[in-house]
């Protein structure tokens, strides 16, 4: 790391005469790019409100959708980020607002979000009749509820585990609660917030398809990007245009991924306490380090970014003040039934008018969906535990296939879906492979990562008394991987849940295909506009997603954590 | 005048909604302008937490603290602290971590930044992260960033217990060339401390604490002219003072007969720590002073005092005053196989009435108990003390003994079938 790099304030007289370099003609090329992608973008919600977006199959206009799909996905995660920073924070801070927010998010971790929305969708619409606006916001939420959840939670998570040792010292030097948070908070929680991001946008970009492309109450509306444009691909059955958006696709997760994750991650490297801070390994970071452009930039606005984050608070510490907790316990807790009550009742009004056979076949569709979800898991186990194994315990390998499984694992799955059903035509079966598909890789993310934490003197005693085979997998690597294989397990089978809604229904070359199962049955009810129907199949859904979870997952994983820790 | 007056400070931790912890009881005690004050205990005496209710961090279950005569309400601007870990910003580079230490920014903070960085010795590290420090360097940060806030009083945590003995040394005698320097804004230094030399070298006041709850049993007034020097023989007296102070009242002698008839704890030690104690004093000659002994194997003199009074209880050792001495029992149990040894421990163990209870109750319940039970007995037995301790420490003596057997699967403890045990 050179030192002078970090520095601000002391190269006055480079400052006073930038040479322009080759670092500099990059960065003026990238801030171009990024005011024409944004003046593309508000021309776009300028434009009259067309339901259904004219969509031309023709390839040159792919590369204009890219960039359309990239932007609603960056503002979606700028949403999140903002979404994370307040309601993580809020979660933390007040005691009463945890109790709200924590188990709320860790539903909607879990639980198909896309079948809420359609009465967001119709709201939303209608609000800006006359603009694209309310079409490219519903796209956008929709992205959004792909990425938010796990973000928050792990920044509510980070907030919690501060060390007290830094709240004092920042209590004693009298940092505002505004400046605790710029500096001590937000910093703590960057590492954990930047790989979660990364996970969150992958996320974010599963249900492209879904998202660009819905119908509602048999009307069909769609905004142009890549999803879209791989939607009418495979109605139409064109070949070369379902390929050309695949390419597409990867060609963006993989610029986005070099342009914009590799360089936060490195940077994001000196918020861990771990003796790790080279900022090598991302040309783009170099550049950005190394233009004057941008060195300008840093430091004027460092400057008086510092000054605005780093205030004092102006009264002594208001620790002494006494709260009634016993009242406010008592009102939060009368208030929180009151919302039960609502929401029950809100319920029921819906479930109401739903016939008993209705119920019944809800009930077998979620059942029928169950084991899809839980077989696609148990294939997925299969064939990731002894790949991830391998992967894992060799560090040479595991960083020459890290990147390669990444794009895998970020590449929307149900892009690809047709071609699935082309081969294996009775989607009864086959949905099962298609939720495999996306889900797979969290198996075998959480296996690489317990395999990569076998202890060395372990290894060596295994070796040292000659256990192998079979017995040493067992012995040694089943053991260390379990609790990361539960992990796994959890967010996988989360996964497929929401899955079943893109891998149940679909429509290919003009024709609707599906299976028996509750994600066939939320597309059919979204579709007709039965949404009753389609409220009490997500709520069915939702329970026993976080009914298994509660019963199976959650003990597993504690009795994992105690057993198998290597601590 | 007094400039800090803490007046009958109370404290209790609630652990959950039935269990209460109290951690301090009724202390008192008012510090003069120009003291270098050092807090000396036992770990546990509530030393750490007294010192966040002087600095205001915590507020107090009962008394009020007063500065320069007005009772304190929150967080004291006249105070600074150095934490036992650092408590470094990671993300911030050593001038950003000193710069979070200017509570009131004036247009001089660069001059300032510079002088702090030049007092502690810190020139030429300014834009490196905490991470590429040493411990030692990183508490000078952490000084430095104390200093810069103009602070009156210095609250220190136990400052040097996280670096090695040589760098200790040299920090703290940088601290007192600091604090004679006349060159910072402080009248008062607080320290926190469980080290008797670094008291004894630092302070103008030693006050010690006993533990369980926390308590002031003495405050020492420590007259030797400055610098002091720690061989000299009036610097040794006052060691030796606080030293014979500390075995005869915060660790006392139990007389054998009370270990044999009263219900007592076993000290919180380990069969491995008592049986290296007594190789230790094998090498010995079969004597050694304890302080000695906790400065040569670097552990905290109070754990010291555990383990010798673990072997004290087993008749193993003798502990008058500071020293420990071997006992015949002792020697017999170091020239003995390890079968042997197992018996002789066995049969002492035997001997102490905690013991006898708890087996006589697992007796009583068909000689197989829960975890938790076992828990719930203790505490029954010893009300005030943590029954997770007391169990844990019974587990591994009765277990070395071969007394009972532990299977924390089933989270079951049992008498060994294997040997018949007599209660």
């Amino acid at each position: 790391m050179e030192l002078s790099n970090q520095k601000w304030g002391d190269n006055t007289k480079e400052l006073a005469l930038p040479k322009i370099a080759i670092y500099d003609i990059i960065v003026i090329g990238l801030l171009i790019f990024v005011v024409l992608a944004i003046e593309m973008m508000s021309k776009r919600w300028e434009a009259p409100f067309i339901p259904n977006a004219h969509i031309s199959l023709n390839p040159i206009n792919l590369v204009k959708y890219t960039l359309y799909s990239a932007t609603r996905g960056f503002i979606a995660y700028f949403i999140s980020l903002i979404f994370t920073l307040v309601v993580g924070y809020a979660a933390a801070k007040n005691r009463y607002l945890e109790k709200l927010i924590v188990p709320t998010l860790d539903i909607l971790q879990s639980v198909p979000v896309l079948g809420f929305l359609p009465g967001l969708m119709l709201a939303l619409i209608s609000l800006f009749p006359h603009s694209e606006i309310g079409l490219e916001l519903v796209s956008i939420i929709m992205i959004f509820t792909g990425q938010v959840w796990n973000m928050t939670f792990s920044f509510y998570q980070s907030l919690k585990s501060v060390p007290m040792e830094l709240i004092e010292a920042s209590r004693v030097y009298k940092l505002s609660k505004w400046a605790v948070f710029w500096n001590v908070e937000v910093p703590y929680a960057i590492p954990g917030l930047v790989w979660n991001s990364m996970m969150s946008m992958a996320g974010g970009w599963f249900f492209l398809t879904v998202c660009e492309a819905f119908t509602l109450g048999n009307k069909s509306y769609s905004v142009p990007g890549i999803g879209s444009y791989m939607a009418l691909a495979i109605n139409k059955g064109y070949l070369p245009g379902e390929i050309l958006g695949i390419i597409a696709m990867v060609v963006m997760i993989v610029t986005i991924d070099v342009f914009f994750w590799k360089p936060i991650n490195v940077w994001a490297r000196k918020f861990s306490e771990k003796e790790d801070d080279t900022t090598k390994g991302s040309f783009i970071l170099d550049i950005l380090i190394n233009s004057h452009i941008a060195k300008f930039f840093r430091e004027y606005l460092l400057y008086r970014l510092k000054h605005m984050t780093l205030t004092r608070s102006k009264k002594t510490g208001s620790l002494y003040k006494e709260e009634k907790k016993r009242v406010k316990d008592v009102i939060f807790t009368v208030l929180i039934y009151i919302l039960a009550m609502l929401v029950l009742y809100e319920v029921y009004t819906f479930v109401r008018y739903v016939k008993v056979g209705d119920f019944y076949r809800i009930l077998l569709g979620d059942g029928v969906t169950g084991l899809r979800v839980y077989l696609s898991v148990a294939l997925s186990i299969a064939w990731a535990v002894p790949v991830g194994i391998l992967i894992g315990k060799s560090p040479k390998l595991s960083s020459k296939l890290q990147p390669v499984v990444q794009v895998l694992a970020s590449f929307p799955a149900p892009l690809i879906y047709p071609w699935f059903v082309m081969l294996f035509p009775n989607l009864n079966y086959s949905s099962v492979l298609l939720m495999m598909l996306g889900t797979q890789w969290y198996i075998l993310f959480n296996v690489i990562a317990g395999a990569s934490t076998v202890p060395k003197q372990l290894e060596e005693a295994t070796r040292v008394f000659g256990v192998k085979g079979l017995k040493k997998v067992f012995t040694l690597y089943v053991p260390v991987i379990f609790p990361y294989l539960i992990t796994g397990i959890i967010t996988a089978a989360g996964g497929a849940w929401n899955t079943s809604i893109v891998a149940e229904y679909m429509s290919v070359k003009g024709k609707i295909i599906e299976a028996f199962g509750l994600g066939a049955m939320i597309n059919n009810f979204a579709n007709v506009g039965k949404l009753h129907l389609l409220s009490v199949s997500v709520i069915i859904m939702s329970l026993s997603v976080v009914l298994i979870n509660r019963l199976v997952w959650r003990p597993l994983q504690r009795f994992a954590a105690e057993r198998f820790s290597l601590e | 005048m007094a400039v800090i007056e803490a007046k009958n400070i109370n404290m209790v931790f609630s652990m959950s909604k039935t269990e209460e912890l109290k951690v301090l009881e009724d202390i008192t005690l008012s510090i003069n302008e120009g003291e270098i004050v050092s807090i000396l205990g036992p770990s546990g005496c509530g030393k750490s937490t007294f010192l966040r209710i002087i600095a205001g961090l915590l507020k107090p279950t009962g008394g009020e603290v007063y500065y320069r005569g007005k009772k304190q309400l929150g967080v004291n601007e006249y105070m600074a602290m150095v934490f036992q870990n650092f408590a470094l910003f990671p993300w911030k580079t050593v001038w950003e971590n000193i710069e979070i230490g200017i509570k009131n920014p004036t247009p001089d903070i660069d001059n300032k930044i510079k002088h702090a960085i030049d007092m502690v010795g810190l020139e030429g590290f300014e834009e490196i992260y905490p991470k590429n420090l040493s411990g030692g360097m990183k508490q000078r940060v952490g000084i430095a960033r104390a200093l810069v806030s103009d602070p009156e009083v210095l609250c220190m945590d136990e400052p040097f217990s996280a670096l090695d003995v040589l760098t200790a040394e040299n920090l703290r005698e940088e601290v007192m060339d600091l604090w004679f320097s006349g060159d910072t804004t402080l009248k008062n230094i607080i320290i926190i401390t469980h080290n008797v030399t670094e008291a004894v070298y630092m302070a103008d006041k030693i006050v010690i604490m006993s533990t369980r709850p926390g308590k002031i049993e003495l405050v020492y007034d420590n007259n030797l002219p400055h610098p002091r020097i720690q061989n000299s023989p009036q610097f040794l007296k006052v060691v030796e003072t606080i030293r014979s102070y500390l075995t005869k009242h915060i660790v006392p002698d139990e007389p054998q007969k009370k270990i044999f008839k009263q219900i007592l704890p076993l000290p919180p030690t380990t069969v491995s720590e008592v049986i290296g104690l007594l190789e230790i004093l094998e090498d010995n000659d079969g004597k050694i002073d304890m302080f000695e002994l906790s400065e040569k194997i670097h552990r905290r003199f109070t754990s010291v005092m555990l383990i010798s009074t673990a072997a004290e209880f087993l008749g193993f050792v003798e502990t008058p005053l500071k020293w420990v001495v071997l006992t015949k029992m002792g020697r017999k149990f170091l020239d003995s196989d390890v079968n042997l040894r197992k018996e002789i421990f066995r049969i002492q163990l035997l001997k102490l009435p905690i013991i006898k209870e708890f087996v006589k109750f697992i007796k009583n319940n068909e000689n197989v108990i829960s975890f938790n039970e076992a828990k719930a007995f203790l505490k029954g037995l010893l009300p005030k003390e943590k029954a997770l301790t007391v169990i844990k420490t019974i587990l591994n003596f009765c277990m070395y003994a071969e007394i009972l057997d532990y299977d924390s699967r089933e989270n079951e403890i049992s008498l060994n079938p294997d040997i018949e045990i007599k209660v």
